[in-house]
């Protein structure tokens, strides 16, 4: 049996990159309730031996496992729509939506970069495309915006419909992109039947879908 | 024996904090490599907890932060991750390194262990 390479090298970064980040937290998550479980381990052994026990106490322990159970569930429907992602090479998409689920599997990343990113309030952006792809086009590409913003930066992310595809305009760009990541975001825009574009004039990247 | 747990994960830190306590630990908790060094500059900790990935300011970053502030300090290191990178900086560089999330008798033990008990 032969060896085979990969097709396609950069996605399966992205997927593990993405997949890793994911593990992160999840590995976070079932972190805090272990303890809080061992929490009320702890008050029930302290209990058994006399301790009086406050239900109030009680009471807000179960509220925050309860609490970290529905951030695992989001954790987990982001991942299960990422890795369906891959299901169609091409369909419709709403960029819009594959944009906030971009944003929100970076969340570890900004917060390490200490960046805010915000997606503005707008209409759905549908179109034809493949959802893997374009998210890899707008992960890389708010990571590179990211690097550019800096510390305390704050990105704001504008998606919006036109010509019968979707704009994607990032703002808050406080240094030009290197010109490599400016050509490895080419090279996956053409990719994904986009294109890229950076406004130095008002540190805006842009993508057309 | 006072301890210092430094995560940015608030819930984890703070519930780590209080079983350490019922342990016979003095065990004080922040969530940023800056309220690390401001606490360490008031106060004389045995050794401090740290997590390995945090904004801003890293565990090991923080731990040579640290040294700066007050020498001869014992760490151990907690990261969610498990790869052999973060292994490898976290076990050269610490008394011990564990992978959350973490039993608290090993917690302990690693503890004591670090601190000679």
């Amino acid at each position: 049996m032969g060896s085979t390479i990969p097709k396609d090298r950069d996605g399966l970064e992205f997927f593990g990159q993405i997949s890793a980040a994911i593990s992160h937290d999840l590995k976070n998550v079932l972190a805090i309730i272990n303890e809080d479980a061992g929490l009320l381990q702890d008050f029930s052994l302290m209990a058994a031996q006399g301790m009086e026990l406050d239900p109030a106490r009680l009471v807000k322990l179960a509220e925050k496992i309860q609490g970290q159970v529905k951030r695992g569930d989001g954790i987990i429907k982001n991942m299960n729509r990422f890795a369906h992602s891959v299901d169609l090479p091409v369909c419709e998409v709403d960029y819009r939506e594959l944009c906030a689920l971009v944003i929100s599997l970076l969340t570890r990343m900004a917060s390490r970069k200490c960046v805010t990113v915000s997606l503005k309030d707008g209409e759905q952006a549908k179109g034809k495309g493949d959802p893997f792809t374009t998210q890899m086009l707008i992960a890389k590409g708010l990571e590179y915006a990211m690097d550019s913003a800096g510390k305390d930066g704050e990105l704001g992310i504008d998606v919006a419909s036109a010509d019968g595809g979707c704009m994607m305009n990032v703002s808050g760009l406080n240094a030009p992109l290197p010109e490599d990541a400016l050509a490895e975001l080419e090279s996956i825009a053409d990719k994904a039947g986009a294109e890229v574009a950076v406004d130095p004039q008002v540190n805006i990247l842009n993508f057309k879908f | 024996m006072k301890i210092l747990l430094v995560d940015d994960e608030s819930e984890l830190v703070s519930a780590l904090a209080e079983r350490l306590s019922f342990r016979g630990f003095d065990a004080e908790w922040v969530c940023s490599g800056a309220e690390a060094i401001e606490k360490v500059k008031e106060n004389e900790y045995d050794l401090a907890v740290l997590d390995v990935k945090m904004p801003r300011m890293s565990g090991l970053e923080l731990r040579a932060e640290l040294e700066k502030v007050r020498a001869g300090m014992k760490y151990i290191f907690l990261s969610g991750h498990g790869s052999e990178d973060d292994y490898n900086a976290g076990a050269a560089r610490a008394e011990c390194y564990l992978v959350k999330p973490v039993k608290i008798e090993e917690l302990v033990e690693k503890i004591n262990l670090a601190l000679g008990l």
